[in-house]
């Protein structure tokens, strides 16, 4: 059997998706992706310390800020900045902001028309217009909370190295809390329409990565967790993950203890349940995910909780900065010759920074590692072990099956690569 | 007046070459100038509650690199299927496509300029950078046209 998508929608990127099966065996199933050179390096080598980060942050519109934080975090690794406590806050907040806009899109716009029947959310404009409108205002949400801390909606212009060249005023914090309330009955609504999803049944267990959850649901930090059990320091990324060549595609793959792993939602709320914040826990509950979860497709889910635990989170967040006072600090930087490396909790997963720098403070080498990258080994696995379970749905229901599959990890591969298109050999 | 595209991907930065020369003139009161960037779909919220919408982008229209045309923005001039629906690079379609079926499109108008290179880099190419003043000066047609200004 041959089957063939050329365009796989709803992601963001280019790849085809090639999978051959002959009298009932899998011979074939890769994910192929086209990747562009790996420019981020070159683009960066060379660049003061002062350019780098808005220079990342045009990298991707949907993970700029994710980006520009993790990059702000490798430099000041790399030069010994420490940053205060209300810069941590904001950059918390407005990380958490960006979560909310590319979580939400891809709910509402990426992942529900396969759950209702339609190609994409326009038909759903006419015959699902509440829900088109509150998928709108939820966003709208998430893009005030990265334009208060961040100064725009994407691609952010006030994080700088050492802390905030503007801060955002208090009047602006307390409306996002007043905003952030709010949504509630917004999100009620959408945990109540997922809760009716019928997410495919798939089990495949695999290795999960995530920062650590020792300070709290994995967002910034130094280590990293495996649900192997291994615990590895961030510095140390480039010991651990081993990125492999496959014949089939100019990406790059990784894997860690096995063949594959998987970053992102699910990821971290198998390694973090504990951490998440209390709705977030019942909100998991009434959803069914628990901590033993190994479906793929419940990314969905796990990432409608991680929206739960971002607005309840963010209400804390905006209430302990505005506490103490917002205070207008001036950040102190030294340029030095180092290596600095750092990681984030973006919102497709656990992204790496690392910069080696000169004694003037400018780029020598930087390197990028991105979450999709590290889960492309891992889709490639669930689908070689997905496909022989389907054989006798027809043609469209499986191509449907397989593609709201890699769908699930909202793949990004704009990043590193071009387009993605998917063909069933 | 909203510039979009990527300024790390050559000719496609040049939405945000136009509006930052905007940015450094300085705009009439009531007139707002901002970078969309790569937003996608949070163009729609960027274009909320505006009279008119001015949208500067580069544009494929099969014209000579450097070609400026300043249009009102009518359903069917992009391709918007919905199906490539995503949040950054494509999608300027189906966001528009989107806003008029909810209803919350408001008056557009687009100038765009034709790009030489879209491959991944910083900088304009020779043709686009020399069409940026008149670029910017579509925009100042425009807005001067523009009633009740």
């Amino acid at each position: 059997m041959r089957v063939e998508v050329r365009h796989l929608t709803r992601v963001e990127g280019h790849a085809n998706l090639v999978v051959d099966v002959a009298s009932g065996e899998l011979r074939e199933c890769r994910l192929e992706i086209v990747e562009a050179p790996r420019f981020f390096e070159s683009l960066l080598k060379g660049r003061h310390y002062s350019d780098v980060a808005p220079i990342v942050a045009r990298v991707c519109g949907v993970c700029s800020n994710s980006h520009t934080l993790v990059s702000l975090a490798a430099t000041e690794a790399a030069f010994g900045v420490e940053v205060s406590a209300q810069t941590r806050r904001l950059r918390q907040l407005l990380a958490y902001g960006e979560i909310l806009q590319s979580h939400i899109l891809h709910l509402y716009f990426l992942a529900i028309p396969d759950y209702l029947g339609v190609t994409s959310i326009l038909p759903l404009a006419k015959s699902r217009r509440e829900l088109v409108t509150r998928a709108l205002r939820l966003k709208k949400l998430a893009n005030d909370i990265c334009l208060a801390v961040g100064g725009r909606p994407v691609h952010p212009v006030t994080p700088c190295v050492g802390g905030f060249s503007a801060l955002p005023a208090a009047a602006a914090l307390q409306e996002l809390r007043r905003q952030l309330v709010a949504a509630l009955p917004d999100l009620e609504e959408t945990v109540d329409l997922f809760a009716t999803l019928p997410i495919p049944a798939f089990e495949r267990e695999t290795e999960y990565l995530s920062l650590s959850p020792d300070g709290g649901y994995p967002l910034f930090g130094s280590e990293l967790l495996s649900s192997d059990g291994a615990r590895i320091p961030v510095r140390d990324y480039r010991l651990a993950i081993e990125e492999y060549l496959t014949p089939h595609s100019t990406a790059k793959f990784a894997r860690l203890g096995r063949e594959s792993y998987m970053v992102g939602p699910l990821a971290r709320v198998k390694n973090a349940f504990g951490q998440l914040s209390p709705m977030a826990r019942q909100v998991a509950a009434a959803l069914q995910l628990e901590p033993g979860t190994i479906n793929p497709y419940r990314n969905l889910v796990a990432r409608l909780v991680e929206v739960i635990h971002c607005v309840e989170q963010a209400i804390h967040l905006v209430d302990e900065t505005l506490l103490p006072g917002l205070r207008r600090e001036v950040p102190v930087v030294t340029a030095r010759a180092g290596v600095g490396v750092a990681a984030i909790e973006a919102p497709r997963g656990t992204l790496f920074h690392a910069y080696h720098y000169d004694a003037d403070g400018c780029i020598e080498s930087a390197d990028c590692v991105i979450p999709t990258a590290q889960n492309l080994g891992n889709i490639e696995a669930d689908l070689r072990a997905l496909v022989p379970q389907l054989l006798d749905l027809p043609r469209p229901e499986l191509t449907l099956r397989l593609e709201s599959l890699v769908r699930a990890y909202d793949p990004c591969i704009s990043c590193s690569t071009h387009l993605l298109t998917v063909d069933f050999a | 007046m909203i510039g979009v595209g990527n300024p790390l991907a050559g000719d496609d930065g040049v939405g945000i070459a136009v509006i930052e020369e905007l940015e450094r003139e300085g705009v009439a009161p009531g007139v707002e100038v901002i970078d969309g960037g790569t937003g996608g779909l949070t163009l729609l919220s960027l274009m909320a509650g505006a009279r008119a919408v001015l949208l500067v982008d580069a544009l494929a229209m099969g014209r000579a690199p450097g070609s400026v045309a300043g249009f009102r923005y009518e359903a069917g001039v992009f391709r918007a299927d919905g199906a490539g629906l995503s949040l950054h690079q494509a999608g300027l379609g189906e966001v528009l496509a989107l806003a008029a079926e909810l209803g919350e499109l408001p008056e557009l108008f687009i100038v765009g300029i034709e790009p030489e290179s879209l491959e991944l880099g910083q900088g304009l190419s020779e043709p686009v950078a020399a069409a940026l003043p008149q670029a910017v000066a579509a925009v100042h047609e425009w807005l001067a046209q523009f009633p009740g200004r």
